[in-house]
C-alpha cells in the first residue's frame, strides 16, 4: 500500500513510513470480515445456532413427553375414577365384586347413551334383575326328630352301563 | 391314515372300563355269588386289594341291678381283616381290528368285538370262580330231590340250615343248568296257579323265585362234582380289577393302520363267611 497515492492536497509531504499502517488498516477493517474469512465466520455462525436449536429441540422433546405422560396419567385417572365412582354405584345398589367387570360392560354397551351412571344401574338392575338376583326360595326345615342326618345327594356322574354306545365314549 | 368314515376315534378309555364292568357285572354267572358291598364300582386305582375288616362277635353283659353301681366294661372291638387278592386271575382285554375288518362302520365292529371279548372273559371269571368255591366251600349239603315234594323239602331245610347259621336273609341258589330246569319244572306243576306268588311266577318267568329264593343256572361245564351253592352273597367276596389301558387308532407298531385296544383285567375272589354258603352235591361226604 502506497499512502501517497491517497492524498488529493499535494502539499502535504507523506510517506509510508509517516503512518502506523498496520493500525490504520486494523482501524479501517474494524468491523468487517476479511473475504477469505467470510466462509469460516459463516460455518461458526451455523454451528453456534445449530447446536442451540438442538438444545432447544432436546428441551421442548423432554417437556412433550412429560406433557404427554401427565395426560396419559390425567386420562387413566379419569377413567378409574369413573370405574370407581361406577362400582360405588354397583355396590350401592347391591351388586357383587364378581359381577363388576360385567355389569360394566353393560353400562357402556347398552346404556351408554345414559349419562347418569346411578340411573344407568338401577335400569340394568330393573332389566337384568331376574338374571342377577335371583329369587331363593326358603326352604321349611324339617324338624328332625329322630336325628337322621339327610345330607343331600350329591350329583351323580353319568352312569355307564353295558349298553352304552361306544359313540358316546368317543373323545371330543 | 383315516380308515373310518368319521375319521380315526379316540375313545375315553375310563369310560370304556365302566362299560366292560358293567357287562362283566351282567355277563359273569360267579358275580352273583359276591358280595354285593365291595362291586358295582370300577377298581382301577390303589392296591388290587380288598380289605374285609372282622371284628370279634358281641358279646351282651346282663346286670344283675337296674341301676349302674360299678363301672360298665364296653368290649373292645378288636382289628382282624381278611385280604382279597384281586391278582389271581390276569387276563389281557385285547382286541386288534385290521383295516379289512373294520370296513365303514368302526364303531359296530369295535363294539361287536368288545362285546364277545366281555363274554369270554366273564366266562373266565366263572370257570375261575366256581373253582375257588370248589376249593372253598366245605359245608356241604345234600341235593337228591326224587320227587316233586321232595324239592320243596329240599328248599326248605337249605333255608333252615342257613338261618341256623344265623343268616336271616337274602337267600340265593345257583343250580347246575340242567338241575335247575327241573327244579323249575317241578316247582311249575306244584305251585301251578293256587298261590299268587305261582301265578305271577309262571307270568313273569319268575317261578323259581316263588320260595323266597333268588334262583338261578350255572353253566353245567363249570361244575365238577358239585351241583350247586346255597348262600347269601356276604359269603364270598371278590372283584375285578382295570389296569394299563390303551388305544392305538392305526399307528400299532408294525402293523399300520390297525386299530388295537390293549388292557389288563384281573380277577380275584374268596370265601370268607363259611357259615353262609353250602355246596349242594350228591351225597354228603363222611
Amino acid at each position: 500500500m502506497d499512502i501517497s497515492k491517497y492524498i488529493t492536497n499535494k502539499d502535504i509531504q507523506l510517506s509510508n513510513e509517516d503512518i502506523n499502517l498496520e493500525k490504520l488498516e486494523k482501524d479501517i477493517r474494524k468491523g468487517y470480515v476479511l473475504s477469505e474469512e467470510l466462509e469460516n465466520a459463516k460455518k461458526e455462525a451455523i454451528k453456534e445456532s445449530t447446536s442451540k436449536y438442538s438444545e432447544l429441540e432436546t428441551k421442548y422433546n423432554t417437556l412433550d413427553k412429560s406433557y404427554n405422560d401427565l395426560q396419559a396419567k390425567y386420562t387413566e385417572q379419569t377413567n378409574s375414577n369413573g370405574a370407581l365412582k361406577l362400582q360405588v354405584e354397583m355396590v350401592s345398589q347391591g351388586f357383587g365384586k364378581d359381577k363388576f367387570e360385567e355389569i360394566s360392560q353393560l353400562r357402556n354397551t347398552l346404556y351408554k347413551d345414559e349419562v347418569d351412571d346411578s340411573k344407568a344401574i338401577s335400569m340394568i338392575k330393573e332389566k337384568f334383575g331376574a338374571t342377577y338376583f335371583p329369587k331363593t326360595e326358603t326352604k321349611t326345615e324339617v324338624p328332625n326328630e329322630s336325628n337322621f342326618n339327610s345330607q343331600p345327594k350329591q350329583n351323580h356322574e353319568i352312569k355307564i352301563t353295558r349298553k352304552t354306545s361306544l359313540r358316546d365314549l368317543l373323545k371330543k | 391314515m383315516n380308515y373310518t368314515q368319521e375319521g380315526v376315534y379316540s375313545l375315553d378309555l375310563q369310560s370304556v372300563a365302566k362299560r366292560i364292568y358293567d357287562s362283566l357285572l351282567y355277563r359273569s354267572t360267579f358275580y352273583k355269588f359276591l358280595n354285593p358291598n365291595f362291586i358295582g364300582e370300577l377298581r382301577n386305582a390303589g392296591t388290587p386289594m380288598i380289605e374285609v375288616l372282622k371284628s370279634a362277635e358281641a358279646t351282651v353283659n346282663v346286670r344283675e341291678t337296674k341301676e349302674i353301681t360299678t363301672a360298665l366294661t364296653p368290649g373292645l372291638l378288636g382289628y382282624n381283616s381278611v385280604k382279597v387278592d384281586l391278582t389271581e386271575l390276569p387276563m389281557d382285554y385285547s382286541i386288534q381290528i385290521p383295516v379289512l375288518v373294520a370296513g365303514t362302520n368302526f364303531i359296530n365292529t369295535l363294539e361287536n368285538a368288545m362285546d364277545k371279548k366281555d363274554q369270554a372273559v366273564a366266562k373266565r371269571i366263572d370257570t375261575y370262580g366256581f373253582g375257588v368255591l370248589a376249593e372253598g366251600v366245605t359245608n356241604e349239603a345234600e341235593w337228591n330231590p326224587a320227587t316233586k315234594e321232595d324239592y320243596i323239602s329240599t328248599l326248605t331245610s337249605l333255608k333252615a340250615t342257613l338261618f341256623n347259621n344265623n343268616v336271616y336273609e337274602d337267600y340265593r341258589l345257583g343250580l347246575a343248568a340242567t338241575e335247575y330246569g327241573n327244579l323249575v319244572a317241578a316247582l311249575t306243576s306244584v305251585l301251578k296257579f293256587e298261590t299268587e306268588a305261582g301265578r305271577d311266577g309262571v307270568t313273569f318267568g319268575e317261578i323259581a323265585n316263588a320260595y323266597g329264593i333268588d334262583m338261578f343256572p350255572i353253566n353245567d361245564t363249570m361244575l365238577s362234582d358239585v351241583k350247586g351253592y346255597f348262600y347269601n352273597p356276604l359269603a364270598v367276596v371278590g372283584d375285578t380289577f382295570f389296569d394299563s389301558f390303551v388305544e392305538y387308532n392305526g399307528n400299532y407298531p408294525g402293523f399300520p393302520g390297525y386299530y388295537v385296544m390293549e388292557g389288563n383285567i384281573m380277577f380275584g375272589a374268596k370265601v370268607i363267611e363259611e357259615g353262609a354258603i353250602l355246596k349242594l352235591v350228591d351225597e354228603v361226604s363222611a
